[in-house]
């Protein structure tokens, strides 16, 4: 649960959601300010320093989301932003929205505003309170929607929705299954013609200068967050439990951004400087992270004797960035990702990322509503413990209380660590 | 055979190659394979094609990458490796020229996957002879089903039910392909073509430019529209929501988890539905005499039964519990009115769950449309009727004559039903009474958020534990009543002014919460069971004058 503080302002804020969601999103909008002046100047001792930086600059982006309208681009986690960084728009991330909403303990109101208005009680809660949180009128509308069919079929439904709701441009990039080349071209024609579509309802000109800079950030970060794993594969950190959220931020909607180029020099820096040797249980988790569940925390924050090493969101693909071929680039980037195509290319890329890390068990969260990653459950489960890592498919939502059997949960995780103690 | 289970699949195509292309359309009796290849909350109709493959012994199967769920079907098909011939089709999302040269790419790898698997060549003379003609619409007026894929037995309830026929708009139903003109017999040239062909189709809610589906229900003899979402799949609930707020036609949502039908509450609906069509005849009256008439409303946990002279005047009620059996507690219900009998009934109408089996009814008529007939009759500037019973709760919107224009019902979960209140006073040791009563002296606001009713118990249970009152717990599970309650009369589109009916009514707590969603007063008759009995009761009263009565 969320301090007695944090509670009492997301009640005050729930409020005013149905008489003047201007208001609300005022008190958003400063309580996401005053997080990122606090990252920067008050930052939490037992947090890595990096992280402080990272959640500074994503607060800073959700308080985008709340300002002033007309602005921001509304865009989907995997959307290559590349071209938005080097016009200078901010991206808006309505799933960081979400989990944003769910620390700051003002997402019913929102899952309730939106299952009023028809959104099915089995769709997922991030884009259920990101519907709720622009049909009440809280999120300010945006300059456009830009999103990817890629990495599920919620992508199509709420976009689409939320564009007409507006009634703003909208660009779809469709990214077919298959990794191929044709693929690539087919995905990377479509990014040319988004960039075009920015520019024509932006007024501004794309300097392929930008561009290439942009890419050489997106490059330098990928390579920077490669060593990270490499170092993280032979130390252990006592983290936060959703750290790897941020780095899941600084490598999509921020990647080409100078922040996340700092963001993941720092983390290099900072996690290079920690002993050598690995100790206690170190956890793949595959999907989402649960933000809101303290039950969970209490098992996996900070702890000395278990930690989650990385997470499959941001290591979906670590394929280079190369600057003189940036569409196509993107454009492969999203073909090859783990999230597209089927799901032995995800076990398989769970598989990967597992021993790099040399992780000792996985967990495969099953986000409520989450149809592809509920399906591929078994067949991941099962590749993963073929490879000798024992995995816990944990049912759970990322964002809503509501669909959760939370004292279940707890069991479940605490008998899959139990079981780990005694396989080592 | 070779199973498929997406209009867009090139099944003229198969055929070209000796294929005998099935749709698979069947609901599954249980998911118990499916959901130990892939989890419990899945796409029920995903979960269906998995259960039909091993129940019909599929050997072949060709699958359009069509959604998530249809998706991680083949992945796990494949990981079994079980199938003769499997082939996942990638549909774009796009329908343009780009999108067409990659459906024309993919169909041209199936020709050759499946040419290989089978030993055969393309035959453009078989090809073309698998374009069948668009099946013509009835001359007549017509229902039709839309919205997500309806199973077979779905199809044929409604068939069934309705005195009009009912066409398949969903994409089961609603496939047309047009055959080439002026092609040659050259495969590569053929295949450019049906890939535009196939993405010509009026689109499903999959595809991204969706406004040719407007095409689907502009007909002039279409007179209503079932709309049909399967649990767990989520795409047309969006488009359910914003034919709510455009369309003229009568609308009737139905869920299914594609399983053979949860019978009593759809029944309930269908006929619901044809009644505000005027599709459906007044009930008759059986032709005896008597000097009284009677409604009685067989429910899941009472029978109501209300008696009216031939003037109108209620000459006597009872309320009773209903017991295993309905027509048990129907007998009951009268043996509770001191003197009165079914044989001193010129006419008796039934209504409510168990009103098909009430052995001495002469008429049926659901609950929805007498519950909004017996609130006219008792609060005539009623236009809303929020109705919570033990098994389910509806909100009924009505217009100035005492007619339904909108009803909304609860789906198959208990949460926000009285049943829900019942099993959530047994975890706290209460009496319904105390229950009802406790609720309003709470001093801690807590949330159960839980939307599930099993949940909402551990979640219960947890905050005994946390020695929380129980005034302030059944406050909270007010509170989830009033919000559940709140959305359904949101999506009916309700107005006020507001009347509540059904055992619940008596719940003060609830009424409050309620109330304070709703940001309206609710106006409770002094006996909120009875509503939908006295509308019983006036229907049967309308049948002695109908010409269709004795």
């Amino acid at each position: 649960m969320p301090s007695p503080a944090i509670e009492k302002l997301g009640r005050f804020i729930s409020r005013q959601v149905g008489e003047h969601p201007e208001r609300a999103r005022r008190l958003l909008h400063t309580a996401y300010n005053l997080v990122g002046v606090q990252m920067r100047l008050i930052p939490p001792k037992n947090v890595l320093p990096a992280r402080c930086m990272m959640q500074g600059a994503t607060a800073r982006s959700m308080a985008a989301g709340l300002g002033k309208p007309g602005r921001a681009a509304c865009v989907n986690i995997f959307l290559p932003c590349e071209l938005l960084h080097a016009l200078d728009i901010p991206p808006v991330l309505p799933e960081g929205l979400s989990c944003y909403l769910v620390s700051t303990a003002a997402e019913r109101v929102f899952v309730e505003a939106a299952e009023e208005r028809g959104v099915p009680d089995s769709y997922c809660s991030y884009h259920k309170i990101l519907l709720g949180l622009a049909e009440t009128g809280v999120m300010a509308k945006p300059r456009f929607v830009l999103n990817t069919s890629l990495a599920c079929d919620a992508n199509q439904l709420t976009f689409r929705r939320l564009a007409r709701f507006w009634d703003v441009p909208h660009f779809t990039v469709d990214v077919p299954f298959s990794p191929a080349e044709d693929s690539v071209a087919y995905v990377a024609e479509q990014l040319r013609a988004m960039g075009d579509f920015i520019q024509a309802h932006t007024g501004r000109t794309l300097s392929e200068d930008a561009l290439r800079a942009a890419m050489a950030r997106s490059r330098a970060t990928v390579e920077g967050y490669r060593r990270y794993l490499e170092l993280r594969a032979e130390r252990h950190l006592s983290d936060e439990m959703t750290s790897e959220m941020l780095s899941v931020f600084a490598v999509h909607p921020m990647l080409g951004s100078q922040a996340a180029l700092e963001y993941v020099e720092r983390l290099c820096t900072q996690v290079a400087a920690l002993p050598e040797g690995r100790r206690g249980k170190r956890l793949l988790w595959l999907h989402t992270l649960p933000h809101w569940q303290d039950s969970l925390r209490a098992l996996l924050n900070f702890r000395e004797d278990v930690e989650i090493v990385g997470s499959d969101m941001t290591l979906d693909t670590d394929l280079l960035p190369d600057p003189e071929h940036p569409y196509e680039s993107m454009a492969r980037r999203l073909v090859s990702s783990s999230f597209n195509g089927g799901a032995a290319r995800r076990a398989e890329r769970a598989v990967e990322l597992a021993r790099r890390l040399h992780a000792d068990g996985a967990v495969y969260f099953c986000h409520w509503g989450c149809k592809q990653t509920s399906g591929a459950a078994q067949l991941v489960k099962g590749r993963l413990e073929e490879a000798g890592f024992p995995t816990l498919v944990l049912d759970g939502d990322g964002c809503d209380s509501g669909n959760v059997n939370d004292g279940q949960m707890v069991t479940r995780l605490q008998a899959f660590l139990e079981l780990l103690e005694g396989a080592k | 055979m070779i199973g498929y289970t997406c209009k867009y699949t090139p099944v003229e195509l198969l055929s070209a190659f000796g294929g005998e292309p099935v749709l698979l359309n069947r609901e599954a009796a249980d998911f118990t394979r499916a959901e130990e290849l892939t989890h419990n909350h899945f796409c029920c109709h995903a979960k269906a094609v998995l259960e039909e493959c091993g129940r019909e012994g599929v050997r072949e199967l060709v699958l359009v990458n069509c959604c998530d769920s249809i998706r991680r079907c083949y992945d796990v098909l494949r990981d079994r490796g079980e199938l003769d011939f499997l082939f996942l089709l990638d549909l774009p999302h796009h329908d343009d020229g780009c999108a067409r040269a990659r459906l024309a790419a993919e169909l041209k790898r199936l020709a050759a996957e499946y040419g290989a698997c089978r030993g055969a060549k393309f035959d453009a003379a078989a090809f073309r002879a698998a374009f069948t003609p668009r099946s013509p619409l009835p001359v007549g007026p017509f229902l039709a089903v839309t919205g997500a894929r309806a199973g077979e037995s779905l199809l044929a309830a409604l068939r069934r039910a309705s005195p009009i026929p009912v066409e398949d708009f969903t994409c089961g139903g609603n496939r047309f392909v047009p055959p080439p003109e002026g092609l040659g017999e050259e495969p590569d040239g053929l295949l450019d073509w049906y890939a535009g062909a196939l993405l010509g189709q009026i689109p499903c809610l999959r595809m991204d430019a969706v406004g040719r589906r407007e095409e689907l229900l502009a007909h002039p003899n279409l007179k209503g529209l079932v709309y049909h979402t399967v649990k767990f799949c989520d795409y047309y609930a969006f488009e359910y929501e914003n034919l709510r707020k455009t369309t003229a036609l009568p609308l009737l949502k139905v869920e299914t988890d594609f399983t053979p039908l949860s019978a009593g509450q759809l029944s309930t609906r269908l006929e619901a539905f044809l009644e505000g069509m005027n599709l459906r005849a007044a009930p008759a009256s059986a032709g005896r005499r008597g000097k009284y008439v009677a409604g009685i409303d067989s429910g899941s946990t009472t029978t109501n039964v209300v008696v009216l002279d031939l003037a109108g005047n209620v000459a006597a009620s009872a309320i009773v519990r209903t017991g295993p059996k309905a027509s048990q507690g129907a007998e009951k219900a009268f043996a509770a009115l001191d003197g009165l009998s079914p044989a001193d009934m010129a006419a008796i109408v039934a209504t409510g769950y168990g009103r098909s089996n009430i052995p001495f009814a002469t008429g049926q008529v659901t609950e929805i449309t007498c519950h909004a007939r017996g609130a006219h009759r008792l609060y005539p500037q009623a236009r809303a009727i929020v109705d919570i019973g033990g098994q389910d709760s509806k909100v009924i919107c009505l217009d100035g004559e005492g007619n339904v224009t909108n009803f909304v019902m609860n789906d198959k979960c208990a949460a926000g039903t009285g049943r829900f209140l019942e099993l959530m006073a047994r975890t706290l040791e209460l009496e319904m009474d105390e229950m009802a009563a406790i609720g309003l002296s709470w001093e801690q606001e807590l949330t159960i958020s839980s939307m599930c009713t099993v949940f909402a118990e551990s979640e219960v249970v947890s905050l005994i534990a946390d020695n929380h009152s129980a005034a302030d717990i059944v406050h909270g599970l007010n509170q989830s009543v009033a919000g559940k309650t709140a959305a359904l009369a949101s999506r009916a589109g309700a107005k006020g002014p507001y009347m509540m009916t059904g055992g619940v009514a008596r719940n003060r707590g609830v009424v409050k919460a309620l109330e304070e969603r709703l940001g309206a007063p609710l106006w409770i008759a002094p006996d909120p069971d009875l509503c939908g009995a006295l509308g019983a009761a006036l229907f049967a009263l309308d049948s002695l004058d109908s010409p269709a009565g004795p």
